[in-house]
């Protein structure tokens, strides 16, 4: 009986909501600092490579944290800015998905020199990132998106291996499933073929209307 | 800078609620308008008090204590009254309802409070897992070392050209 006269009141209280947008232009250096974590792609990169090295040693993990982060950095200066490429989001999700299966195998089945290859290549995805914000001050932009990835690897790694030690030994791995769950389901959808009809609206294969052509 | 000039658990926790209780109070006096102070001499003083706590952080851990080791609520409630102001210019650029200002205040306030909780919950776990990864970072970011004084160096200098930036910005 109380629930219902707290429902009562709840239906009540609530006025006109005004929705705005609270941050504005961030500008690059936060813009980019921020990135990994409204990018769901690169978060779930990001995550995955996380993940396996939560299930590696110390010391695989002292020189592949730096590798993923100097290799994020590198594509995005070279490849990302210099020459306008991004990734496929077919190869950023058989990406994830490869991280992901990695992450769920013991150590003794991912040599070193494996998993350095492995999170280079994991780190090239994920600085070409198809939405990473274009650079109108480089400088601020490259120091941005370096402290944004490697905070963000190394907070997840932290997390993940002090839950490692603590809690289960399974949470690397488990996370490491999702992550490749990800990129099943985001490589499944990138199949979708767009048409766009004479109303330019456009719709995808399956009938459902995905976005207006203005867009 | 607080985190790593001030490694006492108990007085780290007053200094910044010292900092927290001085922004709110300039905060709130400045949005409601009862101090008016231009925006661009606020940014020069703030990036100033950045390079203050860098000096301080430059100095030896020796004989002679350092101010913010002698009164770190002091120097936490005056860097606090100092960013206040600056907050408080944030929130007038993004916009006060006029209807509902002492809860616009208290959410803008809260958000602030949240954002400072998060950043020192995420420089500390950084820290920890640097410091499980590389044991000699820790050691070079003890009281004295070397690896500090660079890091103070660097926060200084780019303090120091933030003040010639800001004040070339409204004395030029």
């Amino acid at each position: 009986m109380r629930w219902s006269y707290l429902v009562a009141a709840l239906a009540a209280l609530p006025t006109p909501a005004v929705a705005h947008d609270a941050f504005g232009d961030l500008g690059p250096f936060y813009a980019n600092l921020l990135h990994p974590m409204a990018d769901p792609m690169q978060a779930a990169l990001a995550l995955g490579t996380a993940a396996f090295l939560a299930g590696r040693s110390l010391n695989t993990v002292r020189i592949a944290l730096p590798v993923f982060v100097a290799s994020a950095a590198l594509s995005y200066l070279v490849l990302g800015w210099r020459f306008g490429v991004t990734a496929a989001p077919i190869m950023a999700s058989a990406a994830a998905i490869a991280v992901g299966a990695a992450a769920m195998l013991p150590e003794r089945w991912t040599p070193v020199a494996a998993a350095l290859v492995l999170v280079t290549g994991t780190g090239a995805f994920v600085g070409l990132s198809p939405d990473q914000p274009v650079p109108s001050d480089l400088a601020q932009a490259i120091i941005g998106t370096l402290l944004g990835i490697a905070a963000f690897i190394l907070i997840a790694w932290a997390m993940l291996d002090a839950t490692a030690r603590h809690v289960s030994q399974l949470a690397p791995p488990i996370i490491g499933s999702w992550v490749a769950a990800v990129g099943l389901l985001a490589g499944a959808f990138s199949f979708q073929i767009e048409t766009t009809d004479a109303m330019g609206v456009s719709t995808s294969r399956d009938g459902l209307s995905v976005q207006g052509a203005d867009q | 800078m607080l985190l790593l000039l001030i490694r006492n658990w108990r007085i780290l926790l007053g200094a910044v609620t010292a900092f927290t209780v001085a922004h709110s109070l300039s905060l709130g006096a400045a949005s409601l308008g009862w101090i008016v102070v231009p925006a661009p001499p606020v940014e020069a003083i703030v990036a100033l008090s950045i390079a203050f706590l860098a000096a301080e952080l430059v100095q030896p851990a020796g004989e002679e204590k350092r101010l913010t080791e002698r009164y770190p609520w002091a120097v936490a409630f005056a860097s606090g009254l100092l960013h206040g102001l600056g907050f408080a210019r944030a929130l007038l650029e993004v916009g006060l309802p006029q209807g509902d200002v002492p809860l616009a205040l208290l959410a803008f306030n809260l958000g602030v409070e949240a954002g400072q909780i998060l950043f020192i919950a995420v420089a500390l776990i950084a820290g920890l897992a640097l410091a499980r990864l590389y044991p000699s970072v820790q050691a070079q970011l003890a009281p004295g070392a070397a690896g500090l004084r660079w890091v103070a160096y660097g926060v200084g200098a780019l303090a120091a050209f933030w003040v010639v930036e800001r004040v070339s910005g409204f004395v030029a």
